[in-house]
């Protein structure tokens, strides 16, 4: 192997293809060392012995290998910027799909042009380089190698263990499952996890597809779900330190113009969350058993939370409600669902449907049932003013 | 007495108890019905492998302990589900939602207790 020059950056370009390498060096000219690896076991020996900067696989030869040789070299140099070539005619990611993932994609045969502008921006983007893959690059690789699989993903934090499989085949998601959820209901929770291990099973097929849409529908929709939490948790801090003196004018004269301002819609959603934390502040000062409490609206999505950092139970626990009562259909519509209390030895878990907007789940250690069932009623009844 | 009369007798007392109750069963966490009260509890066995089945696991929580019992209140209806200490064994209850609902969990946890006393062998 070549010694590589620090001054220069170096290039472990993965494929068969000896003009791929003659075109990475050509267009690369001094400021890249370009290193061969004809296979994946020869790029992996490789990385084990020298660090790179960029590592550029062949798709088509390293098929659904090159999701272990990215997940494997990523662990090994954080940094590193991957690059995944494959012929452009066989389904290459494009616009939003392609900005989400951190992994640059280039068609083949590239040009000089694909060279400056999308490896040498993605060497420039510190950010998206030194991301770890996520679960959205895993389930673009692996759909992208075309072959049929099974993967199973596994989910291991702090407070529980998820698990979910997907299957793969002809370069799309046929079906998908996470505990209770089936098809594309498990495919959007399972692409929320972070820190996943996953396996694969070659050859596996869906006994039954019960995912329909295409693979692009699929993963905007993902990213789409993404910029709906990312803007959440944006209009959240927004509202510590901004929003609050605007939120006093009630016709809005205040609202200064600019880009940043928020919109009506914006201010009233921000308004029923400061006013849903203010009764769950008062629910925590009312009692002093109180361990938790959150409201969600119908789709699971947090609007407001007591102590964020343990709500992670109570959230599940409130998602599974919804799923069992809503989805699943196990509980009568006509009958609705006004009320559920879960008692578990330490404490008891309640939830209450607030109108038709949204649930509050609260977890309470013993204490006066009676009392306490009381006071969180009131607190429901209260929530169920400002959702309407 | 045999066991399955002495267990009908508890409900009967549970029933009479609990205004609102309609139905009132004990079942096995498999399913397998022990005994009911009136004698067609449809509804109390239905909601009952449902809550089990359908809630029981997921909706564990392990920063509470394990899950003693379950209310679900509708408009009209409740039903609900207590585990008998020790056993693989539930009590599912069906009734009105005006039934009053503090009356109701500690009325019933007193029925698993005595079902448990009938039921409970234990090991030499």
């Amino acid at each position: 192997m070549e010694t590589k020059n620090d001054s220069v950056l170096s290039l472990l370009a993965v494929s068969s293809e000896p003009h791929l390498c003659s075109a990475l060096t050509a267009y690369a000219k001094n400021e890249c060392s370009v290193f061969p690896a004809e296979t994946v076991l020869k790029a992996l020996d490789m990385l084990s012995q020298a660090p790179f900067d960029i590592l550029l696989a062949d798709l088509e030869d390293c098929k659904r290998d090159i999701v272990k040789l990215f997940v494997m070299a990523k662990k090994k140099e954080p940094g590193l910027h991957l690059v995944a070539a494959m012929d452009a005619d066989t389904g290459m990611p494009e616009g939003k799909i392609m900005e989400h993932s951190r992994i640059t994609f280039i068609g083949k045969p590239f040009t000089a042009d694909d060279f400056g502008q999308k490896i040498r921006a993605g060497m420039r983007d510190a950010e998206r380089r030194t991301h770890p893959l996520s679960i959205f690059d895993v389930v673009l690789l692996y759909s992208l190698c075309r072959e049929n699989l099974m993967l199973t993903v596994t989910r291991q934090c702090r407070t529980e263990k998820n698990s979910g499989t997907l299957y793969f085949e002809n370069g799309g998601i046929s079906s998908a499952g996470s505990g209770s959820l089936l098809g594309e209901d498990a495919f959007y929770e399972i692409m929320r996890w972070t820190d996943v291990r996953f396996a694969e099973r070659r050859g596996e097929t869906a006994k039954f597809r019960d995912i329909t849409r295409t693979r692009e529908d699929l993963l905007l929709e993902v990213i789409r779900h993404s910029d709906r939490e990312l803007r959440m948790m944006a209009t959240q801090e927004f509202r510590v330190d901004e929003v609050t003196p605007v939120l006093s004018v009630s016709d809005g004269s205040e609202k200064e113009s600019g880009d940043q301002n928020p919109s009506e819609a914006e201010l009233t959603a921000l308004a029923c969350r400061l006013g849903i934390s203010k009764i769950l502040k008062e629910l925590r000062d009312g009692t002093d058993s109180l361990e938790n409490a959150i409201v969600t609206d119908t789709e699971g999505m947090i609007l407001a939370e007591l102590y964020p950092e343990s709500a992670q139970p109570l959230h599940r626990i409130v998602m599974n409600a919804l799923d069992f009562c809503y989805k699943q259909s196990l509980w009568p519509e006509s009958e609705g669902l006004e009320e559920m209390l879960l008692f578990c030895q330490k404490g008891i878990i309640m939830l209450f449907p607030v109108s038709d907007k949204g649930i509050m789940g609260i977890a309470v250690r013993h204490h006066n049932f009676g009392l306490i069932r009381q006071i969180c009623e009131n607190a429901a009844a209260q929530i169920e003013k400002i959702l309407r | 007495m045999s066991e399955c009369e002495r267990i009908r007798d508890v409900l009967e007392h549970l029933a009479a108890d609990l205004n609102g109750t309609e139905e009132i069963a004990v079942l096995r966490e498999d399913g397998t019905v022990l005994c009911c009260f009136p004698e067609k509890s449809e509804n109390a066995v239905i909601f009952t492998v449902d809550l089990l089945s359908g809630i029981g696991e997921e909706m564990a929580c392990p920063e509470m302990g394990d899950m003693t019992g379950l209310i679900l209140k509708g408009k009209e209806h409740f039903a609900a589900c207590y585990r008998i200490p020790d056993m693989d064994a539930v009590v599912g209850l069906y009734g009105k939602s005006a039934v009053n609902f503090g009356l109701l969990n500690s009325a019933s946890r007193s029925a698993c207790s005595r079902i448990r006393e009938i039921l409970y062998v234990p090991e030499e």
